[in-house]
């Protein structure tokens, strides 16, 4: 309920953001909440529905690099999210339903939707489910520190971020985020005992409709040297999905 | 002494060749069912054994809270209450233990390992160390902060030997990330393939870990004095705590992975739907049999048809005793005149009859039970390779027997039952035979 | 005093579709302390009698009283006790219990009565009668160790030792020679003297019907001829 209302307020702040993104700028430091709230909005599609096929390569020193095709339908208004696994063929079929504050696995091999959590890791890649779903930067993490660098050619506000409650997937952040379009560049993802777990690199944003959407980043594992996942972005898409594709029924027929 | 049984007991040595044949068939049936028992029963009270020792106890308590965010965080907040109950039930419990515990990912270089890791508190369980069998390492720095105990097999997997440092990856009990340094200072002889060989840490440090204070745990476990009477235990304990806490209903999922999710934080707090919320701290409850209930259930299906094979034997030697005995009439009814002429009564023959088909009964009964004793000895002296999945259910490597007691005798019983069912035909008609016409048998 | 009373008794048995009349109206007393023979060629119905005198067969018609008692209103469990009480048998072919030994045998009869005498008794009795029959050396040995004579003799003692009133004896000389033959009815005689208990016995030997005091000839069923030494019958 609270996220909804909150969601709501991000929307007007978001909006507001997007017409004059550094207004405060000129007074010394913007804002960084707005601007989270921002980056947030830039994620989250509260107006329309969302859908687009991934393409995943993990590379992993292990287990060598694999390739995985996913198509994500996402009703951010609704909180709801599917992923439906297309590659590899020892996958295709696996599903992750998010519907009602629950997120689902479901195995076709065994016909069952199990519990799983949006802070587990996404088919044992560096992505975690969560990162397919809703953005709440804002909501989740209060700014302790703020800094200034480059990052690339980019001049960024880089922002130590901890965790609001103790529900979030991360204690602490450190994020960099363009001064000039309020864009997430990179992000250091920290455990409660403060050693760094991953870094995510947001290296491309598309414009889809009036907003832009990041199509290309990598997370970088920082605890297994040589472990990473790429992510690619296609097919975007704002069309309206059909009412069916976020249920359980639907999961199962797919799979027919 | 009876006569019948007198002259019955004599009768029994005048065909050896036939009461070898059929006290034969009989100790056949009764050593396959005495051996497949007393096996059946051994890799039950093994596995009981092994099991319990992998989880570490035979009850599980669990607790958690709903978070202000809606979440059911598996903590005991408030073990008081539990604490008290379990005090009014100090007869039935051997000792009870405080633990927490976690699934999540060894690193040991590029490598990962998926990993239970148990938190004990060595402190208040010294004798914890002699209950693991130490493949490399010692225990001796058990309680340093971070020393870590592994199964041998996931040492094995991940490349990582004793004095090495490891990186531990889990979730809080909120469901937070989190990550600790931690040092293998042992490994120990595990079963890994029943997904039961946990790894121990200390409490503290795993409670780090799930971002729970030092002094606190998440489920308290118990040890009864009588590893046979869980059920009863739990259904006793549980009575006294619901009417006092919050309890969680036992029988709405699989206990498997109620475990799993309650006790190892696998994929994180749940949220609790509206309106199924609760105060302080709700008490669940996990037992052995619950864990076991399959394998039970597979051990019991295994005894059921071992039984219906001792029946099946048991018919054929049946039929076997009802064709000697009708036999044994034909060629005493001179014999039989005579006694009934000597002054021996109907049933006095009848129960000649009974009490040597009793004493073939008996005398193959204890010929079985001897040679099934015998094996059990001559196997148990083999010691089998250890590390696989067949030795969670040997005793320290030995094909474990248990002679049931009870079992054996009713066994017995139902054996002699059956054999004095068989006889019971020939017998009376023995026993009807007219005297004078008995007589005139050539004797 | 009668001890042994028949009344026109008649015996039959089924032969396939048929009927054999064994017995056919024979009516005859025996006193206490009689040595009869019941003498005759084979199928004369001498077993017959016999078995219905010892009450291990029914008659088919008429009466046997043994002790004043009509053994016809008694019960199967009634007339084995009454068998037991009154009557030793001695058979043809000895019919020794083969899994007990000679004292065993000679003592099996008294274990089996409502009231068993103390052991000591029984030791007393068993050994007197195993003296008298002249075994006492062969106490520990099986029927099967004994010749036949020695068999005839342990069925003797066995049929005295619960101190009957009457001794059946069926054909107790068939299967030995004559001298054996001749021993063992001087052993009955001498028992019938000795304990005064009624001796009847059945047998096709002239040689041996001549020792009888009260003889009783059987043709076809029926009594063709009866008779005591030294008064009519």
């Amino acid at each position: 309920m609270r996220l909804r209302t909150f969601a709501a307020a991000a929307l007007v702040l978001a909006s507001f953001l997007r017409a004059a993104p550094l207004a405060a700028q000129a007074s010394g430091t913007p804002d960084f909440k707005a601007l989270l709230a921002a980056v947030d909005g830039r994620t989250n599609f509260r107006a329309s529905d969302f859908s687009a096929r991934l393409t995943l390569v993990s590379e992993d020193p292990s287990k060598g690099t694999e390739t995985r095709s996913v198509r994500v339908f996402r009703r951010d208004r609704a909180d709801t999210l599917l992923l439906l696994v297309l590659k590899p063929e020892s996958e295709l079929g696996q599903g992750y339903l998010r519907v009602d504050d629950s997120l689902w696995f479901y195995d076709p091999e065994s016909r069952k939707f199990t519990h799983s959590s949006v802070k587990e890791n996404f088919q044992g890649t560096d992505a975690k489910n969560s990162d397919f779903g809703l953005s709440s930067l804002a909501e989740d993490y209060a700014v302790a520190a703020h800094g200034e660098g480059r990052l690339g050619a980019h001049e960024t506000w880089i922002l130590d971020l901890k965790a609001r409650h103790d529900e979030t997937a991360y204690a602490s952040r450190k994020v960099w985020i363009t001064k000039k379009d309020g864009l997430l560049l990179k992000s250091e993802d920290y455990s409660l005992s403060g050693r760094l777990l991953r870094t995510a690199y947001y290296t491309s944003y598309a414009r889809v409709g009036s907003s832009l959407i990041c199509d290309r980043f990598t997370y970088v594992d920082a605890l297994v040297a040589g472990k990473k996942t790429s992510v690619l972005m296609e097919e975007i898409s704002l069309r309206p999905v059909p009412d069916e594709v976020f249920t359980k029924a639907y999961v199962e027929r797919v799979n027919r | 002494m009876n006569q019948s049984m007198r002259i019955a007991f004599r009768n029994v040595g005048r065909q050896k060749k036939r009461t070898v044949l059929l006290a034969g068939a009989v100790g056949l049936g009764f050593f396959i069912i005495t051996l497949s028992g007393s096996l059946l029963g051994g890799i039950a009270a093994s596995a009981r054994k092994n099991f319990s020792a992998a989880f570490g106890g035979h009850l599980y308590f669990s607790g958690s809270v709903v978070s202000d965010r809606g979440s059911e965080i598996a903590v005991m907040a408030d073990p008081g209450p539990l604490e008290s109950v379990l005090a009014a039930h100090a007869r039935d419990i051997a000792s009870i233990h405080r633990r927490s515990g976690t699934s999540g990912t060894l690193i040991f270089g590029t490598r990962e390992l998926r990993q239970t890791l148990t938190g004990v508190d060595f402190g208040r369980e010294p004798d914890f160390a002699g209950g693991l069998r130490i493949v490399s390492g010692s225990l001796d720095g058990l309680s340093e902060p971070g020393a870590l105990v592994l199964p041998e097999d996931a040492a094995e997997r991940l490349g990582v030997r004793t004095g090495e440092a490891v990186l531990f990856r889990a979730s809080t009990v909120h469901g937070q990330r989190n990550v600790t340094e931690l040092v293998l200072i042992a490994t120990y002889e595990g079963q890994s393939s029943f997904g039961v060989s946990a790894g121990y840490a200390g409490l503290g440090t795993v409670n780090s870990l799930l971002g729970l204070g030092p002094e606190e745990f998440q489920t308290l476990n118990v040890w009864l004095r009588d590893d046979r009477a869980i059920d009863a235990a739990a259904g006793r304990i549980l009575a006294d705590l619901a009417g006092k806490v919050p309890v969680e209903p036992r029988e709405d999922e699989d206990p498997m992975k109620r475990m799993a999710e309650r006790l190892l934080g696998g994929s994180g707090p749940r949220s609790v739907g509206d309106g199924e919320g609760w105060e302080g701290t709700r008490y669940g409850l996990t037992t052995l049999n619950d864990l076991m209930a399959q394998f039970t259930s597979i051990l019991s299906i295994a005894d059921a048809l071992s039984f219906w094979v001792f029946l099946i034997l048991l018919s054929i030697t049946m039929v076997g005793i009802l064709n000697s005995y009708r036999m044994v009439m034909v060629e005493r009814t001179a014999e039989i005149g005579t006694l009934r002429a000597l002054g021996l009564q109907k049933g006095g023959v009848r129960d000649i009859f009974l009490w040597e088909a009793l004493f073939v009964s008996l005398y193959g009964a204890l010929a079985g039970l001897a040679a099934a004793l015998a094996v059990m000895a001559l196997s148990r002296a083999a010691v089998l390779p250890g590390g696989t999945v067949l030795s969670f259910f040997l005793d320290s490597g030995r094909l474990p027997f248990s002679v049931d007691p009870i079992e054996t005798v009713r066994n017995l019983v139902l054996l002699c039952a059956a054999s004095l069912a068989a006889v019971s035909f020939p017998a009376r008609a023995a026993a009807r035979l007219p005297p004078a016409a008995a007589l005139r048998a050539a004797y | 005093m009668a001890i042994l009373q028949l009344s026109d008794v008649h015996k039959t048995y089924p032969l396939g579709k048929t009927e054999v009349h064994a017995v056919r109206g024979v009516s005859l007393e025996i006193q206490k302390g009689d040595f009869v023979s019941i003498a005759g060629p084979s199928g004369s119905g001498k077993s017959t009698i016999l078995n219905l005198i010892g009450c291990i067969d029914r008659p088919s018609g008429g009466s046997v009283r043994l002790g004043g008692v009509d053994t016809a209103k008694l019960s199967d469990r009634e007339l084995t006790r009454l068998r037991h009480r009154v009557l030793g048998f001695i058979f043809q072919s000895f019919n020794l219990i083969p899994v007990l030994d000679v004292y065993e045998n000679v003592e099996f009869p008294l274990l089996l009565g409502r009231e068993v005498p103390k052991p000591a008794e029984r030791r007393e009795r068993v050994g007197r009668l195993i003296r008298e029959v002249g075994l006492e050396t062969w106490t520990r040995h099986k029927a099967n160790e004994l010749s036949g004579g020695q068999r005839q003799r342990v069925a003797i003692a066995r049929a005295l030792v619960t101190r009957p009133e009457v001794v059946l004896a069926d054909e107790p000389t068939a299967n030995l020679d004559s001298a054996t033959g001749e021993s063992i009815l001087a052993l009955m005689q001498a028992m019938n003297r000795e304990f005064g208990t009624t001796f009847v016995f059945s047998t096709h030997d002239a040689r041996i019907v001549d020792l009888a005091d009260h003889v009783v000839r059987l043709k076809d069923g029926r009594i063709a001829e009866e008779f005591r030494r030294g008064g009519a019958a």
